[in-house]
């Protein structure tokens, strides 16, 4: 098990490469980039690419009250209940009997599994491999790449506490992966260490 | 199908028409106006003649000065509101099945305390015999779109008493419930005595469990077609001491045009008090001399007008909470503060609503789910070929 503790979203749109959750709780929305797991035949991971705020009612749209959060919580309360927040996550790995792959799985989470948070132990698990990098240049989704990578790098660097031979590791991959393109490899290291 | 240039044709005529009684209106308005500054100088002489005249429309009773400009008071910091709105998938002999669906929605909203609001649909399906038809007059009749309101307005009532009995055990002090619609269930006046006890027994014993709680309920109406407060101005002007239309001199309701008391007339109270009131204010409390009331014992429905915006909102409450102080300045404060969250319309009401409504494609998708739950039980689903004329038309 990779995950542990709440649910925070339930698959409501679901393809080999992505899935699209809804967030259970107004609290509990992933951040851009965290790698998530949707529990159904298998495991599946998926980094976190696009969070939205939607109203529930195509109809109705949100509008602007000119009040605080706190300030609408009190006095315009059932505004809460008409968003909802979805997030979408790219597909980059699962779990089999035999461990983890960073490879497409082969079916796709099912409609309304339940999606976890990945915990410390789970991201260290996952990135120790660096071929789900591989898998987002080859993803032919519209993604933020570079940001996707910075933000998954990031976790996967701090997850180690910091540890600086995991950054140089990962920066042998990425160099193979862009070729010569050393100002964007440059770009890409330069803000994760920040 | 329209012809639309034979239609045409009819909505310029129409047109042309109304633009000259418009102006004759304006001056009628002026009229009413100046009568409404006079009548609340001499409120306890018209009190009296309106009581003692026999007319053949309602006339507001005057229950206090009568008065306007009332600011609205201040909403307690914590207040729960509770509104419920229905609709309904009508009883169509060209339909599926004899049966109909009564929708319901149920919003509670609490202010100053950041829960989460209760929102709620219930939908509840009626197909036996005892729902489908109805005691009228001794005869067993079958339920049609005009019954099904009536029998919706109960139901309507007792989800209303039932969540605000359930936040009042839940320890809340101040809770209020609002309606969608009068109070006043006028088209029961015309039914048979059996039906009309059927219909009245269960509204009141809801009334009743509201007024036990103290929990102040009022019904909403947006944008009111009601006459009665001018229809006390007609009173005022009436030459005669104590007006009785079955002996109007000058000649009653046949000859319309030409009464003293038409000079008054034509226009509905909204448009009078529109000219007297800023928005947030409201008028003093009348009395609606609707017949069907004299059933409703305790729960008499009293009304005021309160500016809510560009339009003028009809607010009808039963005389325990138009007669208690702290019950009503609650429910006055309730009003305003939705209205003015809402944007002119209290945003329970509206809630509830959206909760409510039935739009064309759950109609379709319910006729769908009958269809396949029977044929999955072999019960033969047939429709009318009308029915089936209206879904699909042939060239």
């Amino acid at each position: 098990m990779a995950f542990s503790g709440k649910r925070i979203g339930e698959v409501i749109e679901s393809s080999t490469t992505q899935f699209t959750a809804e967030c259970i709780e107004r609290e509990g929305v992933p951040p851009f980039g965290s790698l998530v797991v949707a529990v159904s035949d298998y495991e599946v991971y998926g980094l976190v690419f696009e969070v939205r705020t939607v109203s529930v009612d195509p109809g109705r749209r949100p509008m602007a009250y000119g009040k605080t959060e706190e300030e609408l919580m009190m006095e315009q309360p059932q505004i809460f209940e008409l968003l909802r927040t979805e997030f979408q996550a790219v597909i980059c790995g699962y779990r089999d009997r035999e461990g983890v792959r960073q490879a497409l799985p082969p079916t796709p989470p099912r409609i309304h599994s339940f999606v976890y948070p990945c915990d410390l132990e789970g991201v260290r698990e996952f990135t120790s491999s660096f071929d789900f990098l591989r898998m987002l240049f080859s993803s032919y989704l519209r993604i933020p790449i570079d940001e996707l990578i910075i933000a998954s790098l990031r976790n996967a660097y701090l997850a180690r506490d910091g540890d600086p031979s995991y950054l140089i590791k990962a920066g042998k991959e990425l160099s193979k992966l862009l070729g010569d393109d050393y100002e964007r490899l440059n770009s890409i290291f330069r803000r994760i260490g920040r | 199908m329209i012809d639309f240039v034979d239609l045409k044709v009819q909505i310029d005529k129409m047109s042309e028409d109304k633009s000259l009684r418009d102006k004759d209106l304006a001056w009628r308005i002026e009229r009413a106006m100046r009568e409404m500054e006079d009548a609340s100088k001499e409120w306890e002489e018209l009190a009296r003649k309106a009581k003692g005249s026999k007319t053949s429309w309602l006339i507001a009773q005057i229950r206090q000065p009568l008065s306007w400009g009332y600011a609205p008071p201040k909403r307690p910091d914590r207040l729960s509101v509770v509104a419920v709105d229905g609709s309904q998938i009508f009883p169509d002999r060209h339909e599926l099945a004899v049966c109909y669906l009564v929708n319901i929605g149920v919003v509670a909203i609490h202010y100053g305390t950041g829960e989460r609001p209760f929102m709620k649909s219930i939908p509840s399906l009626f197909w036996k015999d005892e729902d489908l038809f109805v005691r009228w007059g001794g005869r067993k009749v079958h339920v049609d779109g005009e019954v099904l309101g009536m029998k919706r307005a109960v139901m309507e009532m007792e989800r209303l008493v039932e969540q605000c009995i359930r936040l009042r055990e839940e320890g809340r002090e101040k809770v209020v419930g609002l309606i969608d619609g009068t109070l006043i269930l006028w088209r029961l006046e015309g039914c048979p005595q059996d039906f009309k006890s059927s219909i009245l027994e269960g509204f009141i014993s809801h009334l009743d469990r509201m007024r036990r709680e103290r929990i102040p309920l009022a019904g909403y109406i947006s944008s009111p077609g009601s006459t009665d407060v001018v229809n006390l101005l007609r009173v005022k002007i009436c030459p005669m001491e104590y007006p009785d239309c079955d002996r109007c001199p000058a000649g009653g309701w046949e000859v319309e045009e030409g009464l003293p008391c038409s000079a008054v007339s034509g226009f509905p109270d909204r448009v009078l008090w529109k000219r007297f009131l800023s928005v947030g204010e409201s008028t003093s409390i009348f009395g609606s001399s609707s017949k069907i009331l004299e059933e409703y014992g305790e729960h008499r429905v009293d009304f005021f007008y309160v500016r809510v915006g560009e339009e003028v909102a009809r607010v009808e409450v039963p005389r325990w909470v138009s007669e208690d102080p702290e019950l009503f300045l609650l429910l006055k404060s309730c009003v305003w503060d939705q209205v003015e969250k809402g944007g002119g319309y209290p945003v329970v009401l509206a809630e509830a609503h959206e909760q409510a409504v039935v739009r064309g494609s759950d109609r379709d998708l319910f006729f769908r789910m009958l269809e396949g739950s029977f044929v999955r039980k072999g019960i033969p689903a047939a429709m009318s070929a009308k029915g089936l004329r209206k879904r699909r038309m042939a060239v």
